[in-house]
């Protein structure tokens, strides 16, 4: 199966389980997602059939979605909102801002100096705006569980 | 001769002047923040303006509102990150600009069109506010409809490769945007048992999904690949006026912009970023060439931020003369009339026509403070593609969190941005463009109640078809619509049609 294929597939039943779902809404509440879900299905099939034909025709190029630094970067930002929701805004954009100034620097900086800038950064940046947010434009960033 | 020798008075005042400097420059850095708008922006400095004077209060206000939507375009431009939606078509040719090294002409043009679109936006406040503002009235529910599906109709220009992707990405947009209660029936619709669903996506907090976590995740994958590093920033000289060139010996682009701004601003609900994608999408269709789109244009920076800054006094028409706000930073300016005991609507002209007039005259003048700030500030602002990617990106993902989350202090909004920015990050590398997605998720909620009024409307009339179908302005707005989709294959058809006259010639 292409990656084309697999898309379509997936849209396929995204639709259908959105047109399942939507049979419990009033008429009113149901009338635009009927709508936009059947031209979903309606542009999936065609997409399905369009991949189908193609498959044979051309050679696909290896995926590079799930790269080490892609999903690097997504497990760091997973851990990010984890880390907020746990212990606060604050703490959190500290670690955060450090760690990932820290692991992105590697093969250009190093040592001692690789530290610095890594923790540097993160105090600047977090101080900085977390001081504007939270008494200029009066925000109450989370404080998860040091409420 | 008493009104323009008041006006001229309110504005000789050195303190007013300084206001409406503090205003622009002060909206310009909250517009630059991703997920701060234009609306906020006002909403903060609401309180600060209560002890001021009724006129200097509105000039500040005025002046934050042009500034931050001008400031939208900064992070555009510069991270690929609108900082208001006003911004979205910004992107599309502001960013691969700063990626071939030229943010300063990317900003330098995105302030000069704002400027002149701008005052374009001023001078139509001043003399067509009554008569566009009845105009503006004989929009009803199937006007509004046919709007949107227009809209849509761009999904051809902003797809570039795959119509079919376009096509399915604005559907998930769409789809997006019933997410919450339904507007008319109330049914609580794809929110699987979340409470903090019901009031649907936060607009702001998407787009930051779909542009900005997906740049960020790229701009570090591609930190070692030297083919696709962002070139440095060097200020270069002489980019004023060549600049300045390019937009003048194409005058109707800018001004041609500036009328869709106004036109959309005096619509109530419609909105500046609305007006910058119809813009865009009117640019790209009218150009001879094409190919240059999407890849570092400057008529594609010209087209999106002359009409956002046009929309502004566009949506300040409506308002002004009808108390009707035309877009949500104009609904916050009613606020501040409301707390200085001035009732906007029909009699306001009449009742206070000396602070009217004022008002107008400073949204003039601050378009060319901004015009000037924005151009001198530029070269400094434009380094900032020079900071290392290992500094930029998380500062980035900082800024979009805090962002995101001080919008409506809801914390789902972070979680929602996180997981919608890997979705998109995902989509994006599927073939799957931001822009359809995005255009889909703004323009889903104008079509839903427009379809929904048009068909409660059509049970007392009777004909829900004659609603749609023969209404003079509906008429009108399917014709454009029909236009629109086949206006690439018309194109395409003309241009082959003459290659092979000129063949037949030249054998």
């Amino acid at each position: 199966m292409t990656k084309d294929t697999g898309n379509a597939v997936f849209f396929i039943i995204l639709a259908l389980g959105g047109l399942w779902s939507a049979r419990t809404f009033n008429t009113m509440s149901a009338v635009f997602p009927i709508l936009i879900l059947g031209l979903l299905l309606l542009f999936s099939i065609v997409y399905l059939m369009v991949s189908l034909f193609k498959a044979g025709q051309q050679e696909e190029e290896t995926s590079k979605i799930f790269s080490r630094e892609a999903l690097m970067t997504s497990l760091g930002l997973l851990g990010y909102i984890l880390l907020i929701w746990l212990i606060g805004f604050l703490l959190a954009s500290l670690l955060f801002l450090g760690i990932m100034t820290w692991y992105l620097q590697g093969g250009y900086v190093s040592g001692r100096k690789r530290l610095v800038n890594a923790a540097g950064s993160s105090i600047a940046v977090t101080v900085v705006f977390f001081l504007l947010f939270r008494y200029i434009f009066l925000v109450q960033l989370p404080t998860g569980f040091f409420q | 001769m008493e009104i323009f020798q008041e006006v001229l008075s309110s504005l000789s005042q050195p303190f007013t002047i300084i206001y409406m400097i503090f205003g622009v420059a002060a909206g310009m850095i909250v517009g630059a923040l991703p997920g701060l708008t234009a609306t906020m922006a006002i909403a903060v400095m609401l309180p600060f303006t209560f002890s001021m004077p009724a006129d200097t209060a509105l000039i500040t206000l005025g002046g934050i509102y042009i500034g931050a939507i001008f400031g939208g375009c900064i992070a555009a431009i510069l991270i690929n990150t609108p900082g208001t939606p006003s911004s979205i078509a910004t992107t599309f040719d502001g960013y691969p600009m700063t990626q071939q090294g030229k943010p300063d002409q990317a900003l330098i043009t995105a302030a000069v069109s704002s400027g002149i679109g701008g005052v374009i936006g001023g001078l139509a406040l001043l003399f067509l506010t009554p008569l566009l503002a009845a105009l503006a009235l004989k929009f009803g529910p199937p006007e509004f409809f046919w709007i949107a599906l227009l809209g849509l109709t761009m999904v051809a220009t902003l797809s570039a490769g795959s119509l079919l992707k376009g096509l399915i990405g604005g559907t998930i947009g769409l789809l997006l945007s019933t997410v919450g209660l339904a507007p008319i029936g109330g049914s609580s619709r794809f929110t699987f048992g979340l409470s903090q669903l019901q009031a649907g996506f936060e607009l702001i907090v998407m787009l930051i999904a779909f542009f900005c976590i997906p740049q960020v995740i790229k701009m570090i994958k591609n930190q070692t690949d030297a083919k696709e590093q962002v070139e440095p920033f060097q200020s270069q000289k002489g980019v004023i006026g060549y600049v300045f060139k390019q937009l003048f010996i194409r005058p109707f682009l800018i001004l041609r912009s500036a009328v869709i701004g106004i036109i959309v601003g005096i619509i109530p609900g419609a909105g500046g970023n609305v007006a910058s994608l119809l813009s865009y999408d009117a640019t790209v269709r009218l150009s001879k060439d094409q190919s240059t789109f999407g890849k570092g244009d400057v008529r594609g920076v010209a087209a999106s931020e002359g009409a956002n800054n046009a929309e502004v006094g566009g949506s300040l028409v409506p308002l002004l003369a009808l108390g009707i706000p035309g877009a949500p930073p104009a609904a916050v300016i009613i606020g501040a009339l409301l707390m200085q005991g001035i009732q906007p609507g029909p009699n306001l002209f009449e009742e206070n026509a000396n602070l009217i007039y004022t008002f107008i005259s400073a949204f003039i003048l601050a378009n060319v403070v901004m015009l000037i700030l924005a151009i001198f500030g530029s070269k400094y602002i434009g380094r900032v593609i020079n900071i290392p990617t290992y500094y930029l990106a998380p500062a980035i993902v900082f800024l979009t969190i805090i962002g995101s989350y001080a919008i409506r202090n809801n914390f789902m909004d972070v979680v929602t941005l996180i997981v919608f920015g890997l979705i998109g990050y995902i989509l994006a590398e599927r073939g799957f463009r931001p822009a359809p997605i995005v255009l889909g998720l703004i323009l889903g909620p104008i079509a839903e109640e427009g379809l929904s009024q048009s068909i409660l409307i059509s049970e007392g009339t009777g004909s829900l078809l004659a609603m749609f179908f023969t209404r003079p302005i509906t008429v009108l707005l399917m014709i454009l619509c029909v236009l629109s989709l086949l206006s690439p294959y018309l194109g395409k058809l003309l241009k082959n049609q003459k290659q092979k006259e000129e063949k037949e010639e030249a054998g």
